[in-house]
């Protein structure tokens, strides 16, 4: 054997055992079956210079010769086919009849491939052996020429149009065939100047090793998972048959025995077969599989780590690090629920909330709960996402979307851009992201599960707090009033003692007495508005004691404003335009709700023109309040307007979501609608109201809350 | 004359009350607990009562209110509270007093109320 039919064995064995594992991989893709038969067609053509070197009988070299020919005729076809699909314009009508004219002209020509016109004879030189070409044959380089040429245009067009992952397969795949195509190029050479430069087989060897290559580190044909076995036979069978070739050859050539060359490679293939297998496993891990065990090992890590984090926020901001440490995605997002039902909350990088909000019915929600598996939108996959999925995966530079679910229970899910190195998510990639997801959304349920015990076990420490300062609360209105009680007793004797003493006094000391008197009964009063000052304050620590009763909302307004002002001395300052329509009825409410309700309000307003006296020390503040009946009596609206700095469309649609927790600073940083926002659409909500918004940032809010008359239910 | 028990566990306001309940020409009686009360019904039958509800201990204004009623059922009552509970206003007219009070109030005010029985 020579060493142009070794390297041709080399390349036929190699384009063989690649398209065979390619097509039980995957073969229900048009793109792969095309792809095995292009090169399964490139293998058996690679079969010709060893075939008609080793039949060294003229006529039986020039049939089988032929025979191989026969299936080269159709590469030119194949090939155009083949990139047509790989590129996407195999439907177009144009292209199609291209093809279709391509398989035409094989036809054609594999009627006449035994005639002499195409291949009139096998020319045997010493190492190799040479087309003797008819007429026809020039027609079909040419044909070979063209169709290739051909594809090759519409490849690199597509190429150019191409982004990110599909661009870098492009690349690999005209780069392989480009090289494939010199290899065809040079086989027909020697039919013309009746030499083989080089053995030009050994590009075949090229070809498939590129295609390898794109297959591992490009996500090529999607069959990345059985390249290790592939590639380590086809190299385990090159060596060893190599091994078996060489040493045959030298021994017979050094010892002229034919039976010890055989003994002796014989005897070296079973002594290195092993080590050799061994050593190829070892190489495949270490360079094409070195990434998929660095990650499996940062992610066993990672997943032993995160399935006993029991903080939420914490679990998604380990992962968004882990994405950065290993994936290394553009914009990685995490979408959960958030304890908010219908939507979803975004976290960005280092777990931090930002203003993106997912619905539950949103086309991509919709899509990962039904399919609960990854979706690509570089990756055609059955049952395709439609353009609403893919149009909110790019509104977020997105390429996959991860369903984070525990059986049929979504909790969320994972939006990752393309890989900052630009390189195509691999199927590897693909089945960690999804056992990261499985352990993902275990531990986000369970941390779910621990926030809503600690919510439970808060709000029960809370009702015990609010129990407790309820009875401490009523300690001390028992205290302050007796205590003003018997100021107010004592000084009312004194009061009357003094009246009673001064009877019998002249005029001059009449008026002294009166003046003491009159201080005295000025000290009483104050004695009683004091009890009443206390009793109003304590009522806010027992909020829940006095419960729903028949409740004026308009008259709770003074005491909403009284309470603002404890809070903060200067509020007396700001003006306050204060309109109750007449004849407000009485609704079965919660008052100390009703009165926290306003609270929050006045507060919010009281901040806004604070913020806005920061920029302006000359700006006055005003609070208009107004009260009236709406709806043919039956609701009752509360309107208070401020003219403070209003608020932004940002904010503004946070604080009707009343999203807890999400921070919502305007430019003075004290102006917040955080926890108060939320605590008062609970409270609106929980007297079946509802709150509305007018606002205008630097202008001023208007917040209106609405609530229906109610009476008070009978009771059994 | 009519008779005055005032019952609170507080000594200063019935002190204060007694005296100037005196003034205005009452026969009154102070208690400061439960078993002083619950004394002077027997031994002082008095026409009114105003009762402080909370008086601290095992009995409350409305034990003494009960007791007043039923040896005297003609006997006129203010309840008093410090704690300004619509709920305890509402009990005290249901057991029989004639007019509950928040405390503080005026002497006037105690003695408007008294008259107004």
């Amino acid at each position: 054997m020579t060493v142009y039919s070794f390297s041709s064995a080399i390349a036929f064995i190699i384009c063989l055992t690649l398209s065979a594992f390619v097509f039980f991989k995957r073969r229900e893709s048009a793109q792969n079956r095309f792809f095995v038969f292009v090169t399964l067609l490139i293998g058996i053509w690679c079969l010709f210079p060893v075939v008609t070197h080793t039949i060294t009988d003229q006529a039986s070299a020039l049939f089988w010769g032929r025979v191989i020919y026969l299936f080269a005729l159709v590469v030119p076809a194949v090939f155009l086919n083949f990139i047509l699909i790989a590129i996407g314009l195999n439907n177009e009508k144009v292209q199609r009849r291209i093809v279709k004219l391509a398989y035409i002209l094989f036809f054609l020509f594999s009627i006449v491939s035994f005639n002499p016109l195409f291949i009139n004879n096998i020319k045997h030189m010493r190492e190799y052996a040479v087309v003797v070409p008819g007429p026809l044959y020039h027609l079909f380089v040419l044909f070979f020429g063209i169709m290739c040429l051909y594809a090759f245009y519409n490849l690199i067009m597509q190429y150019r149009l191409a982004e990110h992952s599909s661009k870098n397969r492009l690349r690999y795949l005209l780069v392989g065939f480009v090289i494939a195509y010199i290899g065809g190029i040079l086989h027909f050479i020697p039919a013309y100047i009746g030499v083989e430069p080089i053995p030009h087989d050994i590009l075949l060897v090229m070809y498939t090793l590129i295609i390898f290559y794109a297959i591992v580190r490009h996500n090529l044909m999607d069959i990345e998972v059985v390249i290790k076995k592939t590639l380590i036979f086809s190299v385990f069978f090159i060596v060893t048959f190599g091994v078996f070739v060489i040493v045959t050859l030298l021994t017979q050539q050094i010892t002229d025995g034919k039976l010890l060359g055989l003994a002796l490679s014989s005897m070296i293939i079973i002594i290195t077969a092993r080590p050799i297998e061994n050593l190829l496993v070892r190489l495949t891990d270490k360079y094409l599989f070195q990434k998929k065990y660095d990650y499996q090992h940062v992610i066993e890590i990672f997943l032993d780590d995160v399935i006993t984090e029991m903080n939420l926020n914490k679990i998604i901001s380990r992962t968004l690090e882990l994405f950065d440490k290993t994936l290394r995605p553009v914009n990685p997002l995490i979408f959960v629920r958030n304890g908010v039902k219908d939507r979803l909350v975004a976290h960005s990088s280092a777990g931090e909330v930002i203003n993106v909000i997912a619905t539950m019915d949103s086309p991509l929600v919709e899509y990962l709960k039904r399919h609960k598996n990854i979706v690509s939108i570089e990756e055609k996959t059955a049952g395709d996402p439609d353009t609403a999925v893919v149009e909110e995966m790019k509104k977020n530079n997105a390429i996959l979307a991860i369903p984070l679910m525990t059986r049929d229970d979504f909790i969320g899910f994972m939006l990752l851009g393309k890989k900052k190195s630009d390189m195509a998510y691999s199927t590897v990639d693909m089945s960690i992201l999804n056992d990261l997801a499985r352990t993902e959304a275990i531990a986000l349920k369970n941390a779910e599960y621990i926030d809503e015990l600690n919510a439970l076990y808060a709000e029960k420490l809370q009702a015990k707090v609010k129990t407790e300062l309820a009875a401490m609360a009523d300690g001390m209105s028992h205290q302050f009033n007796n205590r003003f009680m018997v100021i107010a007793m004592a000084l009312g004797y004194a009061r009357n003692a003094l009246t009673k003493i001064s009877e019998g006094f002249s005029d001059a000391e009449k008026e002294k007495v009166n003046s003491c008197i009159e201080s005295v009964s000025r000290a009483e009063k104050s004695a009683v508005t004091g009890g009443e000052i206390a009793r109003g304050l304590l009522n806010f620590s027992r909020p829940d004691k006095v419960g729903f009763k028949m409740v004026n909302v308009a008259e709770t307004v003074d005491q909403a404003l009284q309470m603002v002002e404890y809070k903060h001395p200067d509020f007396s300052r700001l003006e306050k335009i204060k309109t109750i329509q007449p004849g407000i009825p009485l609704t079965w409410a919660n008052l100390t709700y009703i009165q926290e309700m306003y609270f929050i309000v006045f507060d919010n307003a009281y901040d806004a023109i604070q913020s806005k006296l920061l920029d302006d020390p000359d700006f006055k503040g005003k609070i208009d309040v107004s009260v009236a009946c709406e709806d043919d009596k039956k609701t009752v609206s509360i309107t208070v307007k401020d003219n403070g700095i209003g608020m932004t469309s940002d904010i503004l649609e946070k604080v009707k979501e009343a999203i807890p927790y999400v921070t919502t600073k305007v430019s003075s940083g004290k102006s917040g609608y955080g926890a108060g926002v939320h605590i008062l659409k609970r409270l609106v909500e929980f007297h079946k109201g509802r709150i509305d918004y007018e606002t205008l940032y630097g202008e001023g809010t208007a917040v209106k809350i609405s609530m229906p008359v109610c009476d008070e239910p009978q009771s059994a | 004359m009519e008779k005055i028990l005032i019952v609170d566990d507080e000594r200063d306001i019935t002190q204060y009350c007694e005296m100037y309940l005196k003034q205005q020409g009452y026969d009154v009686k102070g208690a400061v607990n439960s078993e002083q009360a619950f004394a002077a019904l027997e031994t002082f039958n008095p026409d009114i009562l105003i009762l402080d509800i909370n008086l601290r201990e095992k009995y409350t204004g409305f034990d003494v209110l009960k007791k007043a009623l039923q040896l005297n059922p003609q006997a006129k009552a203010v309840m008093l509270t410090g704690y300004g509970e619509d709920i305890l206003l509402n009990d005290s007219l249901r057991q029989g007093a004639r007019q509950a009070i928040v405390k503080p109030i005026t002497v006037e005010k105690l003695l408007e109320v008294i008259k107004s029985l």
